[in-house]
């Protein structure tokens, strides 16, 4: 009974630190989120306020009205950069995972592009994108942030299709399905909770890359990060206006994290941790 | 169509996307780096490797060299020694953890522009909170990422905060698939829990600890976003990283040329960690499974 007691303090105890560092790691974005929406009298004072009594929405009607265009961008490159990728690697990862294509070395070297910075590639992706007059255009950036999304995109669902068992599809083959039938009635349900995992991992990542879409673009096809960034320096004092465009290049994806909770170490490990 | 055919078919395209996207630029890159390629001007006469030489010559490179190398190191120990004991505290929690660990991997979610941003505001010297809290505890606020001293340890600060929960989770789920037999002779053989922890925890953890390691190796390799936001490698140079340094005087100074040399600098033991990242992900088979 002595024990049980000592437990439950030990785990209370264990369990109150926890709580606190929760608090404490989400501070500086319920900070954000006040910042953009305190009253302007009540911004960037000495000492600041932790609460606002009289919450405004003006920062945010801001941000609606100004930064659409660039929420668009961001919206359509990130889609069809997870498009291409899903495409690439659904066709590729099926080879690999089922008839061995190109060995072990073929896979892990896509995997190794992952890894590919992007700041060796700034130079010779501007030149190009230069010559071909693709500057300040959505596809210039969209075909850069194809090095984000498809080596993840082929090695997440290569992986994910390793885990339907083959027995299923060489039933089903028996059955009298053709190879196109076994894919699309066993295989393709199957790894369909992958798939959407994979997608909303690439749109991320699309969603979040900063150095490609800054010296790629430079007002028409501008991203969401770019403008923040630029924001930063065109409007020194426009704490709340700033504060409400993070909020909103944030929040969706904080919302798609959530969707992701069981895949989220996953994929954040590169499918090495099931 | 013979199914090596069918298979061949179905890699191709993405075989031709990733090599023209990646293999192309590279022999690219590599030719602009022995070049004096101003973009301004139109010849870019061949130069062999001045712009290698000359980059090992210079200060501001090696000081970036220096400030990236400093990044990795420390953010190695804290990350590493944060998240392992938040897995062991979460370890002892089976129940609220399902709760706890998808609202702790919150900042990892963050746009790296916006951690910038964020540093920015808590920070901020006069109307921060971090500055309030310090004078509730009777010290003096502190002048953050504008002072020469501190702008290094406040990015520190918040890459640490951004990245902990993803060492956390890992080695968390690392935790949860180790073995149970060996506790429990442990156990019976009299062993305390710090011996537990490290001879018999440690030891099994550790091919998951090099994986975490290598893969924020890589990751601080590149880091840019918050720099760029926060401090443009300032004051002075003291928080300018080798990916800022290469942006910095390909896109600042239009070096192009220097730029790309400098590029292959990270490139070159980036490509050694890849190589050794593969060999491990190789060896665990490419997973490390769960137990449930």
């Amino acid at each position: 009974m002595k024990k049980r007691n000592k437990e439950i303090i030990r785990k209370s105890l264990i369990s109150l630190v926890m709580i606190l560092i929760v608090i404490g790691s989400l501070f500086p974005i319920y900070w954000l989120l006040l910042t953009s929406v305190q009253p302007r009298d009540e911004l960037m004072i000495s000492p600041p306020n932790f609460y606002t009594a009289q919450p405004t929405l003006q920062y945010w009607q801001f941000t609606f009205r100004e930064s659409i265009p660039e929420f668009i961008n961001s919206l359509v490159v990130a889609f069809f950069a997870t498009l291409i990728a899903i495409m690439a690697g659904a066709t590729s990862g099926y080879a690999f995972a089922r008839y061995g294509i190109g060995g072990k070395s073929l896979p892990f070297w896509i995997l190794s592009l992952k890894f590919f910075p992007p700041v060796v590639a700034i130079v010779p992706y501007f030149l190009m994108m230069r010559t071909l007059r693709l500057i300040d255009t959505q596809t210039a950036v969209i075909i850069t942030h194809l090095i984000i999304t498809v080596p993840f995109a082929v090695w997440m669902i290569k992986g994910f299709i390793q885990e339907v068992p083959r027995e299923l599809e060489e039933a089903a083959m028996i059955d009298g399905c053709t190879q196109l039938g076994v894919i699309r009635i066993i295989t393709l349900p199957l790894i369909a909770p992958g798939l959407v995992v994979t997608s909303l991992f690439c749109f991320i990542w699309s969603w979040n890359d900063f150095m490609f879409a800054l010296i790629l673009t430079r007002s028409k096809a501008m991203t969401i990060p770019v403008a923040i960034a630029g924001m930063r320096e065109a409007h020194g004092l426009m704490w709340g206006e700033v504060s409400a465009t993070a909020a909103l290049g944030t929040i969706p994806i904080i919302i798609l994290a959530i969707f992701l909770q069981k895949y989220l170490v996953r994929g954040l490990s590169l499918g090495s941790i099931k | 169509m013979t199914v090596r055919n069918r298979a061949l078919l179905l890699v191709l395209p993405t075989v031709i996307v990733l090599a023209s996207i990646v293999i192309f630029p590279m022999i690219f890159s590599l030719s602009v780096s022995v070049q004096a390629y101003d973009i301004r001007i139109p010849e870019h006469p061949f130069i062999g490797i001045k712009n290698w030489i000359n980059l090992l010559k210079n200060p501001d490179f090696l000081n970036a060299v220096s400030v990236t190398v400093t990044m990795i190191v420390t953010e190695l120990f804290f990350e590493l020694g944060l998240g392992l004991v938040l897995a062991l505290l979460l370890l002892q929690l089976p129940v609220f953890r399902g709760i706890l660990q998808p609202i702790l991997l919150i900042p990892m979610m963050v746009m790296p522009v916006v951690v910038g941003y964020m540093g920015r505001l808590i920070f901020e010297v006069r109307s921060g909170p971090i500055n309030y809290f310090l004078n509730l505890l009777g010290m003096e606020g502190l002048e953050w990422h504008a002072s020469p001293d501190l702008a290094l340890v406040t990015i520190l600060i918040l890459r640490i905060w951004r990245w902990t929960p993803f060492v956390m989770a890992t080695l968390l789920a690392g935790l949860l698939s180790l073995p149970q037999e060996p506790y429990q002779s442990a156990q019976v053989d009299g062993a305390n829990t710090w011996q537990i922890f490290t001879r018999l925890t440690l030891p099994m953890l550790k091919p998951i600890i090099t994986l975490v390691v290598v893969m924020r190796t890589l990751e601080v390799l590149q880091t840019f976003d918050i720099m760029y936001v926060l401090t443009m490698g300032g004051p002075g140079n003291r928080t300018t990283t080798l990916s800022l340094y290469t942006y910095l005087i390909g896109f600042r100074y239009w070096d192009i040329g220097q730029a790309a040399a400098a590029a292959w600098f990270i490139m070159i033991p980036l490509s050694i960690l890849v190589t050794f990242f593969v060999k491990l992900m190789q060896n665990e088979g490419g997973e490390i499974e769960k137990a449930k």
